[in-house]
């Protein structure tokens, strides 16, 4: 039994180390490419050759505004999460848990917005914003995003899992379903908000064709615009647009490293005991 | 909501007698549904509605993008010439086998994945970040870094060799670009379903386990007959987003083309996207772009109502 | 569930019309203050756009602060664009919430497109008024901007298309004299290829294939002679080099563009333009190269690159744009960009262009001999639609002779 179980461990780190190779690889090699010279491209420099010259070129060259362009990007990414946080499982769980009419079009509203590529509709979108003089704002960056469908979607999926009793039971103890949801349910559907929490996260943090589209002032501009505003109009340097994408993508590194540790496992099944 | 439920809560309102109004409105399905939609269905009329409505009449209009208020209305047209492009027949197709190769896979090695690290082990938070770096990661450094990698005569490319596949570089090949694509798509969305697995996993009723092992069910049985139907709406979301955003599919192929025509090589990776892109907007007729993205939109349209029948019976 | 859904989109109709009105609204006073704006008169705000690098936006910053000493009316904006893509994108909903840039700085290559869909605005009643002195330019670099005898744009910079060869692989092939011909080019080629290196690396891109067929006294005259023998022929060089198994495109090396290809040592001659200094001394500051002017095929002719400045068709000012247009060729801004090898157009400051820039000095009869892109109206579809019937055959295992790939080309341009 002993050994057996020993075989498993062993299979199964020898998995996780394959895997975790696979796909850390191109996230090193972006690291190492950050820190080379354009001339070690394509080449492989030993550390001697190594230089932070590429990071440096961000937080001293006066065109640039890392530190403005992360409290932005900090900002429009707070307020967007806030508010998937509050609408997103409202409407999930309305699709999932109640039944009235008009609910089958709801479904299918929040599907079939999830089809549409925002490409197509980025156009009027920048009119909207710019006829209320919400070009290069907050407002601008964060009304138009406060809910996703796609987390709508996801938000119903999980609660469709959740257990109708509880419901019933927080209504037998006086609750009304307004307060089963935010009192009960809420609180148990912990980690499917954490997953929605880092989705969102990453993907407004890593947004660039709406923030490029709706800011044209560099000072509203967020870190990926920012960073990527950093190109030559012939060719690219590479080390310097690897070095941009360290910088935008260590934070959200640091945050889901950070949440994932909050995934608790069997929270719905104490609830049941509870 | 099952009938014995209803019948709880008719018998609950009885005996509690008088209902204030406050209580009707947060109590009943019908006015909680809406309430509960309301701010969603407010932004997305705003936000969304709004301007897709305005695309939508656009795709009946001979619409030059940079001269928007000189359109003509041109009725069915736009439709009529995108439906007789063999171009566009073409990248329906390479759109379709993307996700017919990359979304199976994503699905399993993502929940193979979300298993390892749910597991009780050393490091598991490590791991975790790890297979989550590429989907945060700007998919278009992760495409220069594989554009790198899939060259003629590197590791790569020759471990493949082995497998039947020629030593060339991918993403210059007509034969192999496509399957570049896919390999790309592939990569950055395990780590998101990984993710959405992973939370599914923690909802499991461990209770549900526990009666498992009282009945002495093997690992793979409880897999199979407790955890699989268990995330079975989770699932079903993987793979219609998954689908989805496989349809979607753009940075990837404009990193690729970046110093070529959209859909390099020769329009081996045009999908309807792509199409649209080039069209509507590299083109600047915007209502033929316009008219490409709703028959595109009805396909998936199509294709996700099909995969609702087929795997998720609830709702 | 009839009434639901009629009940809902009645529900729908009436937030939208809500919100469409506040737009309106909205609009409505964005307007107004515009008015107000122009009413006082004297003080006019002109935006000008444009793609490119931070170096040329210190440049145009410096150049937008001097602006009050030659135009005391004129206050001046630069907006920077992240790409050409991006521009055009957000163009059609800037005009719409009025907040297009009154004119921006593009490239020769491509601009004909624009111009015959009536984007910009013809200058020629402008010029006179505003005290615009073309003759500043040399009479080559405002033809660039003449279509159909109308001026629309102010000359920026020229510089024609150039040949490059790396210096050490050259000497160290032993080979003598530089080539001036195609056919030398293509012996030199066989001699420079080795196991790891191509004698020349040849991007499938139109910038360079049209070198290539107006050294053999094609082009593409707007779409009329897209297979015209000559044409054919500029192709066919091409081919046989590839079936030489002496030149290669930059992609099935794995690279991005010929640049790179060059500076990693791949392949030995390249087609380019001035872009390449600025890269080299980046990627391979080690290596020697030799600059000369584009081959021959039968006649010296090869790509000239210009930037110009046009103004746009829904500018408010149009004279005070083309008086701002005008400023940014002043001598003091010129110089700067001469320094970062763009070539200047101006008649005064040419010469000076070989003195700051020797490498280029060979190139210098080519400004003489270099002329526009000519590519049709529908110049993004042609580009897409030419390179990918070469990818299919060049890449994709087709076997398209120059001739029939010219032909379906041209089939599409009638």
């Amino acid at each position: 039994m002993k050994t057996r179980k020993a075989i498993a461990q062993f299979g199964n780190y020898t998995l996780l180390i394959i895997l975790g190779a696979l796909f850390a690889l191109p996230f090193i090699y972006t690291l190492y490419t950050s820190l080379i010279t354009m001339q070690d491209v394509n080449k492989l420099a030993g550390v001697s050759n190594w230089t932070f010259d590429n990071y440096k070129m961000f937080f001293t060259n006066d065109a640039y505004n890392v530190p403005k362009w992360l409290m932005n990007t900090v900002i429009m990414t707070a307020v967007v999460i806030l508010g998937n946080l509050i609408i997103n499982p409202m409407v999930g769980f309305a699709l999932a848990k109640l039944d009235f009419k008009g609910k089958k079009l709801i479904y299918w509203i929040v599907v079939g917005t999830m089809m549409v590529p925002y490409h197509m509709i980025l156009i009027p979108v920048y009119v909207n914003v710019a006829e209320l003089g919400w070009l290069n704002s907050f407002t601008g960056l964060t009304v138009p995003f406060l809910y996703q469908a796609l987390y709508i979607f996801m938000m119903r999926q999980f609660f469709i899992s959740i257990p109708t009793e509880f419901i019933e039971a927080a209504r037998l103890d006086g609750l009304t379903k307004v307060g089963a949801f935010w009192r009960i349910v809420y609180p148990l559907a912990r980690s499917s908000l954490i997953t929605m929490s880092i989705l969102a996260f990453s993907g407004t943090w890593n947004s660039y064709l709406i923030p490029v589209t709706l800011t044209s002032d560099p000072s509203m501009y967020v870190l990926v615009v920012g960073l990527n505003s950093v190109k030559d109009m012939f060719f690219e340097n590479t080390p310097l647009i690897m070095a941009g994408v360290v910088l935008a993508t260590l934070p959200i590194l640091i945050f889901f490293f950070i949440f994932q540790r909050q995934y608790i496992e069997g929270v719905s099944s104490a609830g049941v005991k509870g | 909501m099952s009938n014995g439920t209803k019948a709880a809560a008719e018998l609950r309102r009885d005996n509690k007698g008088g209902q204030s109004l406050f209580r009707k409105m947060f109590d009943s399905d019908m006015s909680v549904g809406w309430l509960f939609s309301l701010p969603f269905l407010i932004l997305w009329a705003w936000w969304f509605f709004y301007p897709f409505l305005q695309s939508f009449i656009r795709s009946f209009q001979d619409a030059n993008f940079a001269a928007l208020d000189e359109a003509k209305f041109i009725g069915f047209q736009n439709y009529v010439r995108i439906l007789q492009d063999p171009e566009f027949y073409r990248a329906v197709l390479h759109s379709l086998e993307i996700v017919l190769i990359a979304v199976p896979v994503q699905t399993l090695i993502g929940l193979l994945m979300a298993i390892l690290v749910n597991q009780k082990i050393k490091g598991k938070g490590i791991f975790r970040t790890v297979f989550f770096i590429p989907y945060i990661t700007s998919q278009i450094a992760i495409t220069t870094v594989f554009m790198m990698l899939f060259k003629q005569g590197t590791f790569v490319t020759e471990f493949f060799g082995l497998f039947g596949f020629g030593n060339v570089t991918w993403f210059a090949d007509t034969n192999y670009a496509l399957m570049f694509v896919a390999i790309l798509f592939i990569f950055q969305q395990c780590g998101f379903t990984m993710i959405v697995y992973l939370s599914g996993l923690q909802e499991v009723p461990k209770d549900l386990y526990e009666a498992g092992q009282i009945d002495g069910a093997s690992k793979w049985a409880q897999f199979r007959y407790i955890t699989v139907p268990f995330l079975k709406p989770i699932t079903f979301f993987i793979v219609s987003v998954a689908t989805i955003l496989g349809f979607q599919i753009f940075d990837q192929i404009a990193a690729i083309s970046r110093y070529g025509a959209l859909g390099s090589p020769a329009g081996a990776t045009n999908t309807v996207v792509t199409y649209f892109y080039q069209h509507g907007i590299r083109y600047m007729n915007i209502g033929y772009g316009s008219a490409a993205v709703v028959l595109f939109f009805l396909i998936i349209m199509i294709i996700t109502y099909l995969q609702k029948k087929l795997l998720d019976e609830k709702g | 569930m009839k009434n639901t859904m009629k009940t809902a989109a009645s529900l729908l109709l009436i937030v939208c019309l809500v919100f469409a009105l506040a737009a309106c609204g909205s609009k409505n006073n964005a307007n107004d203050e515009g008015q107000a704006d122009g009413g006082k008169g004297k003080k006019t705000t002109v935006t000008m756009g444009f793609w490119g690098t931070a170096q040329d936006l210190k440049i145009y910053q410096e150049a937008a602060n001097t602006i009050s000493k030659t135009y005391p009316n004129i206050t001046l904006k630069i907006k920077q664009y992240p790409s050409s893509d991006q521009f055009w994108n957000t163009l059609p909903g800037e005009i719409a919430a009025g907040v297009a840039p009154d004119f921006i700085k593009i490239s020769n290559e491509g601009s004909y497109e624009y111009i015959s869909k009536g984007m910009f605005a013809p200058l020629d009643d402008l010029i006179g008024p505003a005290g615009v002195d073309m003759n500043r330019f040399q009479s080559s670099a405002n033809d660039i901007w003449k279509i159909d005898g109308k001026q629309y744009g102010i000359p920026n910079s020229v510089s024609p298309a150039m040949f490059f060869i790396n210096e050490d692989m050259w000497k160290k092939a032993g080979l003598g004299a530089y080539p001036t011909t195609w056919d030398e080019v293509q012996a030199a080629a066989k001699t420079l290829t080795t196991k790891d290196v191509k004698g020349i690396v040849i991007n499938i891109d139109p910038y360079h294939i049209t070198n290539y067929v107006k050294s053999y006294g094609g082009g593409w005259d707007n779409g009329k002679t897209i297979n015209s023998p000559e044409n054919v022929k500029g192709l066919q060089k091409i081919f046989d080099m590839y079936k030489d198994g002496s030149a290669v495109t930059p992609k099935s090396l794995g690279y991005g563009w010929d640049g790179e290809v060059f500076a990693n040592g791949k392949a030995a001659m390249t087609t380019g333009g001035y872009w390449y200094k600025g890269f080299l001394k980046d990627a391979a500051p080690n290596m020697k190269y030799v600059v000369l002017p584009v081959p021959k095929g039968t006649t010296e002719n090869s790509d000239m690159i210009a930037d110009g400045y046009v103004v746009l068709k829904d500018a408010k000012d149009k004279q005070a744009a083309v008086q701002a247009a005008y400023h940014m060729t002043n001598e003091t801004t010129q110089t700067e960009f001469m320094k970062i090898g763009n070539g200047s157009p101006l008649v005064s400051l040419s010469p000076k262009y070989f003195e700051l820039n020797p490498e280029f000095k060979a190139v210098e009869p080519a400004l003489k001999t270099a002329t526009d892109f000519a590519y049709p109206a529908e110049s993004k579809k042609f580009k897409d639609q030419l390179v990918n019937e070469l990818e299919s055959t060049l890449l994709g295992g087709g076997n398209k002779t120059p001739q029939e790939i010219l032909d379906s080309v041209q089939q599409q341009f009638k």
